[in-house]
């Protein structure tokens, strides 16, 4: 009962526990992952974006402040300018190009202050020019473009995306410097006038026959632009220390969080753990105290009613208990009287069985009497009969015969339940008995026309037995065999030998057979079938002798029957084990079939 | 075809038909005597139209006026002229330099009177039959204007083109030696100059004077005066309300409503007069003073109370202010 609660759990079934803090666990980790990749980017994009605002300002600035010095070719304060500029730390260069891509003042720091060379025409150039001319501005003239850019080997490549891919943000985070910079290209800024109402203005400005001359001093004038350079450098070390902060924050919460989740989890288990043992030693029949829970959750409930179906159980077990003693006392009382009464009946069985042991052997001396004087009678010896008077005898010495039958029989059967049948085995050729009795019972045999066939094997070892009881039992079976045989039908009679050695018998007829309910009384003393011919004479006790002289022989009669088709008894003799007792046998010659 | 005269009953009128005929003769004779006067517009630009306006204002209301404007083709006012040459009218003013030329090439005989054309002498301008009002003043006048602002600075410096400013600068320097002026003049031939020789000329002056000289004047090379000047504290002294409000400390301004008044007056004066001999260039009437007190103030200049009392026009421009460290400024991010 106990295994039944507690199914076998297979290795790799998981506790209610270990799920909750599994599921938990996976729950967080994906939850501060996304949390945590989530906050980097946004991080990441904050700074990136703060460090181009801050290009961007840098690079307006030095547009407004050189912006006449670009008009007046002052190249001397454009390089002072650009110098100021190049004083703040991400600014990895600085620029001034004119309308047609020209440089006319820039300086870079570190690795970029390389890119900026003299031509052979002695004027001086900067290679990112190459890369980033003509520069796609927008049509707001405020509007700054920002790109990035990187190099490779000493070679500037402008990069299509000008954020930090996946890839780069670990390799950040893994400590390596990637040489990215933003590159940033304002427009010098015009300023614009009025001129609306002001002649004197107006004329000077507009008053022109040959137009294309104002338009080329226009364009003498053209503005110029500012490209500044920021280093990634600085943020690269920003992120990466972001990188690691919010990763040992993702573990601190990752690990708190399986803490309390552990935590949580063992306030659940504990109580269901209790009841589990609490229940496990409740089917186990021992008394179990209540279960302690306090939490006003479900499975406070449950622990209130398992306490009550505890409680209910446990007077119900000791109602049952109490109930089992008392009918144990009483079941005692009672096999006391069965067993007083069953020696009263063994008693009054066996003086029954005295009684008719001893009125039969009482009976059968007058009754030989009887007989010898009847026969006197008969054969004429105390004189003359007359043929009535002969037939009279001769009925009467019948019916003598008859008497004294029944009489041997019912000592026969009192012998035996008195346990006075003495039982003397000793080997015997079963073709010699059988054939016995056979013959004995040829009279009857040809009285009712039947015929018996006797099968023998021809290497049919020495049977075990007790002749005499042997030779009645056949007797029995064949009387009874031809007793329900039809006239002019076969009884078979069959000896086989079993594997184990032992001997079979069986006698067989084509008689009414047997209802299944009388399969067991058959062999009740005086018990008549009622498919027993009027005419069959008979006290009903010859199969209830064969059967208590074959169980003498400690094996059993038993009978295989159909209803309307007939009767087959059988029982089994075991062989003769001792040679020393094969030169006492007898042995008469017999056929392997004997025909009556 | 057959008349049917007056019968009888036509007879009776006939007296009252001849008064009216007569009365209607009259008026036409009348009309034939009023004053006409053509227009000629060179474009539409706000200095032409408030000219205009300041014109017809001044005349007399029965004169009858025809308006042409030009829309800048200079094409257009020679087919105008030679329209007007069909039938004239009393007097033609052309109003802007293309007006001002076709009326040179296409009206001969009519007295004409041009104005708000800013280098005449450049394009053969008066004609004998023309009379014109400059567009500024003399440079004595405008030198007088200067000295009434910064009373104290001697050496003003001044950039020309000698092709349209080669008079105008000869006749300042005579101005100036009278006023004890020492005028430092540089010539230029294109605006590509206009960088290097104002950085070679600011260190040397103690003001720079701004005149109305296409070369020297454009969009572009406008704020870098402005700032320039400002950042090198040396005032700046122009032609233009529109400068002095950006940052420039004073003008001599004209405005061009008062031109055309003063056209009208001319022409008044022509119509009178037709004999009197012409081909003249007046000098525009009533110059107004601008300041930019701001400015002034940023130069350390302060000017005397007659000064600031003549002068018109009055403005703080934000050029002064962007100078001014932690104001609010639209330059320094």
């Amino acid at each position: 009962m106990v295994k039944l609660l507690t199914p076998n759990r297979s290795p790799f079934s998981l506790t209610l526990r270990t799920k909750l803090v599994l599921s938990t666990a996976v729950i967080l980790i994906i939850a501060c992952l996304v949390l945590g990749w989530l906050f980097i980017q946004q991080q990441v994009r904050s700074a990136a974006e703060g460090l181009r605002q801050s290009g961007t300002l840098l690079a307006q600035h030095l547009a407004h402040m050189g912006r006449f010095s670009v008009v007046a070719g002052d190249t001397h304060r454009l390089s002072h300018l650009i110098q100021e500029i190049l004083a703040v730390d991400p600014v990895a260069y600085a620029a001034v190009i004119s309308s047609d891509g020209e440089l006319q003042a820039g300086f870079g720091k570190g690795t970029w202050a390389e890119q900026f060379s003299v031509q052979p025409s002695g004027q001086r150039r900067f290679s990112l020019t190459n890369v980033t001319w003509p520069p796609p501005l927008h049509t707001a003239p405020d509007a700054p473009l920002i790109s990035a850019v990187q190099l490779k080997g000493d070679q500037p490549m402008l990069r299509h995306n000008i954020e930090f891919t996946l890839e780069e943000l670990l390799s950040i985070a893994g400590g390596f410097e990637l040489p990215i910079v933003y590159d940033v290209i304002v427009r010098i800024p015009q300023r614009q006038f009025m001129t609306t109402r002001d002649p004197a203005l107006d004329l000077t400005l507009d008053e022109r026959v040959d137009k294309p001359q104002a338009e080329g001093l226009q364009r003498t004038i053209a503005p110029a632009l500012v490209q500044v350079g920021l280093s990634t450098s600085h943020l690269q070390h920003i992120l990466r220390q972001l990188w690691w902060q919010a990763t040992a924050i993702t573990i601190s919460i990752m690990a708190t969080g399986l803490l309390i989740a552990l935590l949580l989890a063992r306030r659940m288990t504990t109580p269901l753990q209790e009841l589990t043992h609490a229940a496990t030693r409740l089917a186990a029949g021992e008394t179990v105290s209540p279960v302690s829970g306090h939490t006003g959750d479900e499975i406070g409930t449950l622990t209130g009613v398992f306490n009550a179906m505890a409680m209910t159980l446990q007077a119900r077990e000791h109602e049952l208990r109490e109930l089992t003693r008392t009918l144990e006392g009483r079941i005692e009382a009672r096999t006391k009287e069965l067993v007083a009464a069953n020696a009263k009946l063994q008693e009054l069985d066996r003086r029954k069985s005295f009684f008719v042991s001893t009125a039969s052997h009482e009976l059968r001396t007058p009754l030989t009497s009887m007989k010898v004087h009847l026969a006197n009678l008969r054969d004429g010896i105390d004189g003359a009969v007359t043929d009535d008077q002969w037939r009279s005898l001769t009925r009467v010495e019948a019916n003598l015969s008859r008497l004294q039958g029944l009489i041997d029989e019912l000592l026969d059967l009192s012998t035996i339940e008195m346990g006075q049948a003495a039982l003397h085995l000793e080997p015997v050729v079963l073709g010699n008995v059988i054939g016995k009795a056979i013959e004995d019972l040829h009279p009857l045999a040809s009285e009712r026309r039947v015929r018996i066939v006797l099968s023998l094997p021809s290497d049919l070892p020495i049977a075990s037995a007790d002749p005499n009881k042997l030779h009645q039992i056949m007797i029995n079976l064949l009387h009874n065999a031809i007793k329900f045989s039809p006239i002019r039908s076969t009884v078979d009679v069959e000896v086989t030998s079993l594997r184990n050695g032992e001997l079979k018998i069986s006698v067989r007829d084509v008689g009414p057979g047997l209802a299944p309910e009388e399969i067991d009384k058959v062999f009740q003393p005086f018990y008549r079938a009622p498919a027993t011919p009027k005419q069959a004479k008979g006290a009903g006790l010859g199969l209830t002798i064969a059967k208590l002289l074959v169980e003498l022989h400690h094996s059993r009669l038993w009978v295989e029957t159909t209803l309307g088709e007939g009767s087959c008894f059988y029982f089994v003799l075991r062989p003769v084990v001792s040679k020393q007792e094969l030169p006492l046998l007898q042995y008469f010659p017999i056929a392997g079939t004997q025909r009556v | 075809m057959i008349i049917n005269w007056p019968t009888e009953r036509g007879d009776r009128m006939l007296p009252v038909y001849s008064l009216l005929f007569l009365l209607w003769l009259t008026s036409l004779s009348g009309f034939a005597n009023a004053t006409e006067i053509v227009i000629l517009q060179s474009s539409e630009l706000p200095s032409y139209e408030q000219a205009v306006l300041g014109f017809k204002a001044a005349i007399p209301a029965t004169t009858k006026v025809k308006e042409y404007n030009l829309n800048g083709q200079l094409t257009r006012g020679r087919e105008i002229g030679k329209s007007l040459r069909a039938s004239p009218p009393d007097l033609i003013l052309a109003v802007g330099l293309k007006a001002a030329i076709a009326a040179k090439l296409e009206i001969f005989d009519q007295p004409v009177v041009f104005c708000l054309v800013l280098t005449p002498d450049a394009y053969g301008l008066p004609a004998p039959n023309q009379t014109g009002i400059a567009v500024h003043p003399p440079p004595g006048a405008q030198l007088t204007a200067l000295r009434s602002v910064i009373p104290h600075r001697r050496r003003i410096g001044v950039l020309y083109d000698e092709e349209y400013s080669g008079n105008f600068i000869r006749h300042a320097h005579r101005a100036a030696k009278q006023q004890g002026l020492e005028l430092v003049a540089v010539a230029i031939r294109g605006q590509d100059d206009i960088p290097q020789a104002v950085r070679a000329l600011l260190p040397t002056i103690d003001a720079l004077w701004l005149i109305q000289d296409q070369t020297v004047i454009s969009e572009s090379a406008i704020p870098f005066y402005l700032e320039s000047t400002l950042d090198a504290k040396v005032p700046l002294f122009t032609f233009s309300s529109t400068l002095v409000q950006q940052g420039a400390l004073g003008a001599l301004v004209v405005d061009a409503w008062t031109v055309g008044q003063q056209a009208a007056r001319i022409a008044q004066s022509r119509l009178k007069e037709p004999t009197t001999a012409t081909s003249s260039i007046q000098a525009p009437e009533h110059p107004q003073l601008a300041m930019n007190v701001s400015s002034a103030e940023y130069l350390g200049l302060a000017p005397s109370p007659e000064t600031m009392r003549l002068a018109h026009q009055r403005f703080g421009g934000p050029g002064v202010m962007a100078k001014k460290p932690g104001a609010a400024s639209d330059l320094i991010p």
